[in-house]
């Protein structure tokens, strides 16, 4: 079975950067590929990049390493080819040049095209996205999504073929925005339609967010009108529904909406992961694990915290009360705490001093004795480090990341992260990270505190750990064990 | 195996490896025993006695080492916590243990050459320099192999020469 993801929209993205995440502390179900595709007419947003970029991590650590059956990483994710599928090929689109407004304006078509979109909305440059309007994205999106004849889609469609009808396809996606609200049953439709047997879920992230300032008259998404965009959105995803597009639908809000910085799109449009991304990806993960086809009629679930504005490890659904996430999550904390700042600053500095490696008795364990030469494992390590660092910033920012009235007490950021001025997460140098691993997950027991003195040890006694695990993987693998319970 | 283990078994070790070594030396000076004759007749010493009194200078020599050896273990499995790179650094203060050990036997050495009452040094010339030797032996090899052997997981590469042998598949501990 495969499992297929795809965001749409920006914080379509960043319910896959959660996903990512989660992925890597090993809680989707099984071991089933992860195919991921991200579609945004904004080839250029801040929000995207990011996650392209923790994807590439992610990515790369899984082919550098082989490391057994654990959790840690333990979904293999395929990204599709290119990552991101937009439906514009020119430059500096607009609604008018897309559909040749010029070739029919005079005709019937063109008046009706008049009466369903303003000047500005035909005239605006589309290159940053639909700006806040799903009417321009859904005429857009209807008219590029081909899955016989682009080249993504095309690919896209083959490999759920050739699942046997056992694939599942999650959308993740914002209902108040222009790519979002678009997308989501465009997308579906045109997929189901072309594959019957296919399962399809969706995470529909109702407004959780608002701009500090809506700005000028520019054509643009504006905060204001999120909610009554919501609530059009919502019944034509209810009169939707009724065709039984989607095998299951997930929706998540949060009414006391976190500021966040309104800008157009593009590189400058680049907003912290968010709680709320956490629970999509929960959703997906949900979907994927449930035997949809076992469900007679439509199935309801609620979630919900269980006090307004305040956020715990027990609110998170999972199987067993928030505590699965929990310890998964806690464990690759632990791990990318104790690697950023313990264990990649000595492989440097033995690196650069191989006479002293008896000083770190696991370095000889696994890699002196392993013949994996420092250099070229250091080489390899970076992108493990490049990870643990997206890992650790995405944390820090879904604790942090949230409006004043609300209280989140999940982790202790301050443990290697500082808030700036602006709002933002900064890692602070591995050096300063704190010592004391005790408080790092809210709520951890004393057994998962793992002192750093005594991981050193267990370090120092795990050679023979993780016997599937192959070259550096066996010390990655000691390594997130060891960090677990 | 836990910190416990760990001191119960130097203790075994250090019992069993001492006395042995202890047990050999005097094997092999029965065999081929040194010239005890002086020319002091009132004070003849007989072989048994000199083995004796080597015996209880060798005891003191491994004990010595022992309690060394112990002091390194204590130190670095409780006094030493290791939380960055720059903490691990504990090859010094093993060699400082080991010239400890080194010194004492000195002393020792020093003390039984000037205290007349002891018969070795004293009365049997010849033999100086091999029993110095034995008794360095004694001390110092007891503490490398038992370091070697027994240093805390942390610091389990720490005495020299220990990569060779405690990766060794028979140091599975």
């Amino acid at each position: 079975m495969g499992y297929y993801a795809i965001g749409i929209g920006g914080t379509g993205s960043k319910c896959l950067e959660s996903l990512i995440h989660l992925s890597a502390a090993g809680m989707m179900p099984g071991r089933d590929e992860l195919h991921v595709l991200f579609v945004d007419p904004d080839t250029s947003n801040g929000s995207r990049a990011r996650v392209e970029e923790t994807l590439n991590h992610y990515v790369e650590c899984k082919k550098r390493f082989e490391l057994g059956q654990t959790d840690l990483l333990k979904t293999k994710i395929d990204r599709a080819d290119p990552p991101l599928w937009t439906p514009f090929r020119e430059t500096n689109p607009s609604l008018n040049k897309f559909f040749h407004y010029e070739n029919f304006r005079d005709s019937a078509a063109g008046k009706l095209f008049d009466v369903l979109y303003s000047r500005s909305e035909k005239e605006c440059t589309l290159e940053e996205g639909f700006r806040g309007h799903p009417s321009i994205g859904s005429a857009v999106m209807a008219k590029t999504v081909d899955l016989e004849k682009d080249e993504t889609w095309r690919v896209f469609r083959e490999k759920i073929s050739n699942d046997d009808g056992k694939a599942k396809v999650f959308l993740a996606a914002s209902i108040f925005g222009g790519t979002g609200a678009s997308g989501f049953p465009t997308i579906a439709q045109i997929v189901k339609n072309a594959l019957e047997d296919v399962k399809l879920g969706g995470a529909l992230l109702l407004p959780y967010f608002k701009f500090m300032d809506d700005g000028d008259d520019e054509l643009k998404a504006k905060s204001d009108e999120f909610l009554m965009n919501t609530q059009t959105a919502l019944q034509h995803y209810h009169d939707l529904n009724q065709t039984g597009i989607y095998d299951a639908v997930y929706l998540f809000g949060d009414e006391s909406r976190t500021d966040v910085e309104n800008a157009l799109g593009g590189p400058e449009q680049k907003n912290a992961p968010h709680f709320i991304e956490l629970y999509a990806a929960l959703a997906a993960i949900d979907f994927f694990r449930r035997d949809n086809g076992q469900e007679q009629g439509y199935q309801y679930y609620m979630t919900a915290r269980s006090e307004s504005n305040q956020l715990k490890w027990t609110d998170l659904p999972d199987n067993n009360n928030g505590d699965t996430v929990r310890q998964k999550i806690g464990q690759l904390a632990r791990f990318a705490v104790t690697y950023l700042s313990v264990y990649h600053p000595a492989l440097q500095k033995i690196a650069g001093r191989s006479k002293e490696a008896y000083r770190a008795s696991w370095f000889v364990d696994f890699f002196e004795q392993r013949n994996n030469p420092i250099d070229e494992a250091l080489h390899r390590l970076d992108y493990v480090e490049k990870y643990c660092r997206d890992f650790l910033l995405w944390l820090a920012n879904i604790q942090g990341n949230c409006s004043d009235g609300e209280k989140i007490e999940l982790i202790n950021y301050s443990t290697y992260a500082e808030k700036q001025d602006d709002g933002s997460f900064n890692l602070k140098s591995p050096e300063s990270f704190s010592k004391d691993l005790s408080h790092l997950i809210q709520t951890q027991t004393e057994a998962e505190s793992n002192v750093l003195h005594r991981l050193w040890e267990s370090m120092c006694n795990s050679r023979s750990k993780g016997r599937d695990a192959q070259g550096i993987g066996k010390f990655l693998r000691a390594l997130y064990e060891n960090c677990g319970t | 195996m836990k910190p416990a283990g760990y001191i119960s078994t130097i203790l075994l070790f250090l019992v069993l490896f001492g006395f042995g070594l202890i047990y050999i030396e005097t094997r092999l000076l029965e065999a081929w025993p040194p010239n005890i004759s002086t020319d002091n007749d009132a004070n003849e010493l007989t072989i048994g006695q000199w083995i004796k009194s080597f015996q209880k200078w060798s005891i003191f020599c491994v004990g010595t080492a022992g309690v060394a050896s112990l002091i390194w273990y204590i130190y670095a499995q409780w006094f030493v916590s290791i939380y960055r790179w720059e903490d691990t650094n504990k090859r010094l203060i093993w060699w400082l243990w080991m010239f400890i050990t080194f010194i004492t036997i000195v002393v020792s050495c020093f003390y039984i050459y000037f205290n007349q009452d002891d018969i070795i040094l004293t009365q049997v010339e010849s033999s100086i320099l091999g029993v110095y030797l034995l008794f360095f032996l004694n001390g110092l090899l007891v503490y490398y192999i038992t370091t070697l052997l027994f240093s805390p997981l942390s610091f389990k590469y720490t005495p020299i020469g220990a990569k060779r042998i405690r990766s060794l598949p028979i140091c599975f501990w």
